[in-house]
């Protein structure tokens, strides 16, 4: 279920809202707005897989 | 004086790694297993840093710096965003692959293949595109570390090849796998804290903040902060063809595949996902700094791989020496291990599948030959380089992309076939040369050749795995265990 929603974040998340503006205004924390976003994109990712990690259990899933 | 300084420094490196190493001397040459893979015990801080170091090239930060400067922000997507997720590879892939290794004791990923799909074919055309793609990759990490020593620190180029070379021979000769693994520990923390090191260095003397930063590139070269880029690179195609060719690689790279054999349990394996993610997701900021503000401070470079060489020749002597050293670090931990999983394919899949067994004695003596070898060849690639170091390292992923269904299948497919795994990874390598090199017109709609030989393999493989049937020995076996 997880790797499903991951996958969902990736497809909804990543291309439309940080591709498609085409933004480099406004700045946020001193970032440009396309890279605000793809690092805050990169910082849910990691959560993420962390949690991802930590909830696995392959044995269990049997 | 900075040559005899970097000379120093350098050997300090390769002595410290090898010291670390040479804990591995004795318990390494016990048996061949040992050997190559560390008796399937490294724990988890070992384990991810290994994986990380072996992944992270000296592309990092000497290519990367100059995708950022030539493409811009798009060039985080491509490669950190990826890598971060990598870390699934573990449970998608890398689980399977370490319960079929401690289960049926395999030395490397191609002889995995062999058994499962009960095929000596599959195993030798696996070990032929390892060779054939990996081997031009080690050579660009040689080009990489000798290039650089000669221009920042004043080595002459051949005397940094030989000292790259003989340093990987020397962790791989002092223990095998334990002692490449204990070794990339170290190269992959000081490439870390190095690159962050020399990056916040350059950040505060030109610019005092990251806002600043950016603030200055927008005045000058706003389509840096945009994306696709300057030259329309990172197009959603284009992207989603490095996603793949990126993410596939611990299936598809056997140097990155082995390392899922070495850990210890699956905690061992769940932790070091977790390392990995995290060191993805930080390693290639100091690329983004030195990349985009480079392009501000020296807008008009020949080629963006330079940036690194003119931050490097700012820098106090010693900040110079820890630049050099992170560099020096990120691809001798990339070579050190694809000189090892090479001289592993050819010593247990071909020579012993030929000769029967051998002793250990003999079967170390026939890798320290092929280590030679294979160090003499990349010697001699290197000799000659080519100008576009990034393009054929990125063939490099694209060629053994190749490998994927076969790999999927072995792992996820009942129903996959030995014919159907070879006939797909040799189209997939035809189609991906013939549409990079001698394209006759077809259109590639914006997606990379890799994407087309990637479809036309599948395509392949499913078919021919329906028209064919599955093994039913040995393969069954090993596919029934890894699915329990």
């Amino acid at each position: 279920m997880i790797k499903l929603l991951l996958f969902v974040l990736w497809i909804f998340i990543y291309f439309p809202i940080v591709i498609r503006p085409h933004k480099v205004r406004p700045f946020i924390a001193g970032l440009p707005y396309n890279l605000f976003w793809l690092l805050l994109f990169t910082l849910i990712l990691l959560i993420l897989v962390v949690i991802y990690a930590v909830t696995w259990n392959p044995e269990d899933e049997k | 004086m900075i040559t005899v300084y970097a000379i120093v420094a350098i050997f300090i490196l390769i002595g410290l790694s090898a010291w670390v190493s040479s804990r591995a001397r004795f318990i390494s040459k016990r048996s061949i297993e040992e050997f190559y893979v560390a008796g399937r015990n490294i724990g988890w801080i070992v384990t991810f840093l290994t994986f990380s170091a072996t992944l992270f090239s000296a592309f990092t930060l000497v290519g990367m710096p100059g995708f950022f400067y030539t493409h811009g922000i798009g060039s985080w997507t491509f490669i950190a965003v990826v890598d971060t997720f990598m870390a699934l590879m573990v449970p998608l892939v890398g689980y399977r692959i370490w319960k079929a290794g401690r289960k049926f004791h395999f030395i490397t990923p191609a002889q995995f293949l062999g058994e499962r799909y009960e095929s000596y074919m599959t195993l030798v055309v696996a070990v032929v595109i390892q060779f054939l793609f990996l081997l031009p990759y080690m050579s660009i990490q040689a080009i990489g570390i000798a290039k650089l020593l000669q221009s920042a620190a004043g080595i002459p180029y051949l005397l940094g090849l030989v000292i790259a070379l003989i340093a990987t021979f020397v962790y791989i000769e002092t223990g095998g796998m334990r002692a490449v693994a204990w070794t990339d520990a170290i190269l992959g923390l000081t490439l870390f804290a190095g690159a962050y090191a020399v990056s916040f260095w350059f950040l505060m003397k030109h610019f005092g903040s990251l806002a600043v930063m950016f603030e200055k590139v927008y005045e000058v070269k706003k389509e840096l902060l945009t994306i696709p880029g300057p030259k329309g690179l990172f197009t959603t195609p284009m992207l989603i063809s490095f996603f793949i060719m990126i993410f596939a690689m611990p299936a598809t790279q056997f140097q990155l595949t082995t390392r899922y054999f070495i850990a210890r349990d699956l905690p061992t394996l769940k932790k070091s996902m977790i390392g990995m993610a995290v060191f993805a997701s930080f390693v290639l900021f100091p690329s983004l700094i030195l990349g985009i503000g480079g392009a501000y401070v020296w807008p008009s470079l020949k080629s963006g791989d330079m940036v690194l060489g003119k931050v490097l020749s700012e820098l106090s002597p010693i900040l110079m020496i820890i630049g050099i050293m992170a560099v020096f670090a990120a691809a001798l931990s990339t070579i050190d291990s694809q000189l090892l999983v090479l001289s592993s394919l050819f010593t247990r899949d071909i020579v012993v599948e030929k000769k029967g067994e051998l002793s250990v004695k003999e079967k170390l003596a026939i890798n320290r030959a092929v280590v030679l070898i294979l160090s003499i060849i990349v010697f001699l690639i290197s000799l000659n380089p080519p100008k576009l170091i990034v393009q054929l390292s990125i063939l490099s992923f694209a060629g053994t992309l190749q490998i994927l269904p076969a790999m999927i299948g072995a792992l996820y497919w009942k129903r996959a076939t030995a014919p159907a795994a070879w006939i797909s990874m040799i189209t997939g390598v035809v189609v991906l040369v013939v549409l990079k090199f001698f394209n006759p017109g077809f259109n590639l709609h914006g997606w990379h050749p890799a994407i087309w030989g990637l479809l036309v393999a599948s395509l392949l493989f499913v078919v021919v795995s329906l028209l064919g049937s599955p093994p039913s020995g040995r393969g069954r076996e090993i596919f029934e265990e890894i699915s329990r």
